[in-house]
């Protein structure tokens, strides 16, 4: 890969790789751990892609793989509530605040879940495979994410 | 929750500056990976390397073309567990003819009383290493003054400069073509130090222009390319020191009318195609003997992807090739395998054309097809080959290298297919 075409995938797909990293980790140091190493992968990565779409798909798949090798490799506290606030205060509107907060204290299988639905807009079938579980499973953590992020969003009921 | 809702909300995170910033810094906190593989790509033999097909050409001198327009409507495609696509337009090339190339004996070259103060030089091949590496010398000490003889002379200079001097080998083709792959100006064509010289020009977008002098000797039959990120001048002052020196090593000829191929195959459980290097369809169909063979289902490479997203690949080439002798390979053990001779290796780095060393350590599995005059090898890196026992050969069972007979030699490319 030359560097012009580095540059522009770190233009075009830092903030996806950072927000689908932060999805598992939570932790905003965390994801930017995880997303320089997804982006000097992609340096060193030997084979051309074919176009955008394969590299997409590569990036998130090694994403997704970065993710969970750190948090097998960091048995982290549980996340507190001043970072979640923190991680949410960029929000301009309360509700988008709540929002952020809601996903993030979500259980990480829900989390990634979601995100890579919501955020990826990412099929049952795609995300099966990322992740590695069946499609029905999908479908039981994207139903239970909703239900939790419902609750959780109507009734003020962040755990 | 809508997904509008979940992206407005999510979207206001976003990494640091300082962290993109770190992204941004990547390419030029590697320097010594990146320019030497871009410099080398360019002179290298690794690129694709094709017959000159026609196409207008720039120059007229009877040993150097460069064509004006692609000379190919297409390039070679790769797949992704799905339809074929095209991968990169195809771009203008460079052609060196080198006769009788397939006679005489390997040339390599000095640079006596020319240095780089500082410099790392530490992707230079001597001609020895790169002789023992591709098994021509027998671990033969060359004679006289070949001893100290370069067939690539790299140098990173402290201030950014990169200098690299490399002989085009000869493997029995009249022709050697380069895609540029960067808006390219033949500059005018000379002699210099007694050598026929073409001066050309390259510019790559974002990072400015290269210089490169393409040189023939015509009584040794052979031509070397000189390249420089600095300028003319600098070429033209290496050129002025270099000397070519007959390494009294005859090239080896090779059966170039013969190309192997290996077929789709059902793969053991847990694996699937990645992505696939075909044989150059556009050319092979038009230069095999058989107009019957379907060559659009051969291929040169294979990348297999595991579940767990490691990879493992198969090539197929037309001659023995003993990794012991060029590197801290060990050769586990020999055998036999579905009826054909096995080799086993432990410890081999994947190194490319200018002896390059790149990812881990690997375990290759190497079937001899006696009978075809080919070699496949399965490369896996150890520790996954340890994690999967018996992967290697229950692929290997279900291969079958395809020969392809040309009606003409094969283009360059092919020669690491051919039958030797």
């Amino acid at each position: 890969m030359d560097k012009q075409a580095y540059t522009e995938a770190v233009r075009r797909n830092s903030q996806r790789v950072f927000l689908l990293a932060l999805s598992f980790t939570r932790q905003r140091q965390d994801a930017e751990d995880v997303m320089q190493t997804v982006f000097l992968k992609l340096w060193k990565h030997p084979v051309a892609f074919s176009d955008e779409t394969h590299m997409d798909k590569w990036l998130t798949r090694v994403t997704v793989n970065e993710s969970r090798s750190l948090l097998r490799a960091r048995a982290r506290d549980p996340i507190s509530y001043d970072e979640l606030e923190a991680l949410g205060a960029v929000a301009e509107q309360p509700e988008e605040r709540e929002l952020i907060a809601a996903v993030m204290q979500l259980p990480e299988s829900l989390r990634a879940v979601i995100h890579l639905h919501y955020y990826e807009d990412l099929p049952v079938k795609e995300i099966a495979d990322l992740l590695k579980i069946s499609q029905a499973a999908v479908k039981m953590r994207l139903l239970r994410g909703r239900n939790l992020l419902k609750s959780a969003l109507t009734e003020g009921e962040l755990k | 929750m809508t997904q509008e809702e979940y992206r407005a909300a999510i979207s206001r995170l976003q990494p640091s500056r300082e962290a993109v910033d770190r992204l941004l810094a990547i390419p030029e906190e590697q320097p010594k990976r990146r320019r030497p593989i871009r410099l080398g790509s360019l002179i290298a033999a690794a690129i694709f390397v094709v017959l000159l097909l026609g196409g207008t050409v720039y120059a007229a001198s009877h040993w150097f073309r460069m064509s004006a327009e692609p000379t190919l409507t297409e390039r070679p495609h790769k797949e992704v567990d799905g339809p074929t696509q095209p991968t990169d337009p195809p771009k203008p090339q460079v052609g060196i003819e080198i006769e009788d190339a397939g006679s005489g004996n390997y040339v390599g070259f000095t640079l006596d009383g020319f240095s780089i103060p500082g410099a790392d030089t530490r992707g230079t091949n001597s001609m020895q290493s790169w002789l023992d590496y591709h098994g021509l010398a027998q671990n033969a000490a060359l004679p006289g003054k070949a001893e100290g003889a370069y067939q690539r002379y790299y140098a990173a200079a402290p201030d950014g400069e990169l200098l690299c001097v490399e002989v085009l080998d000869r493997t029995g083709i009249g022709y050697r073509s380069y895609f540029t792959r960067y808006e390219t100006e033949l500059v005018r064509e000379g002699t210099l130090n007694g050598l026929e010289t073409v001066w050309l020009r390259i510019v790559e977008p974002g990072l400015g222009d290269t210089w490169h002098l393409f040189c023939r000797d015509a009584a040794l039959g052979c031509a070397l390319v000189v390249s420089s990120s600095r300028d003319f001048a600098r070429c033209e002052e290496v050129a002025e020191h270099l000397a070519l020196v007959d390494t009294g090593v005859p090239i080896r000829r090779s059966d170039t009318k013969t190309v192997f191929g290996l077929g789709r195959v059902e793969l053991p459980e847990g694996l699937r195609y990645w992505e696939n290097v075909p044989l150059a369809v556009e050319l092979l169909n038009a230069a095999s003997a058989d107009p019957g063979q379907d060559l659009t289902a051969l291929w040169r490479s294979q990348i297999l992807s595991r579940k767990d997203g490691s990879n493992l690949s198969i090539s197929v080439r037309g001659e023995r090739f003993d990794y012991t002798k060029s590197q801290s390979a060990t050769l586990l053990k020999t055998g036999e395998l579905n009826g054909h001779a096995a080799r086993w290796y432990r410890n081999v780095n994947y190194t490319d054309p200018s002896l390059t060393t790149q990812g881990p350590p690997s375990t290759i599995l190497v079937i001899w097809y006696e009978e075809l005059g080919c070699e496949v090898e399965i490369w896996a890196s150890q520790e996954e080959t340890e994690l999967h026992p018996g992967e290697l050969e229950e692929i290997a069972a279900k291969l079958e290298p395809v020969p392809v007979v040309l009606t003409e030699e094969a283009p360059v490319e092919f020669h690491g297919l051919a039958q030797g």
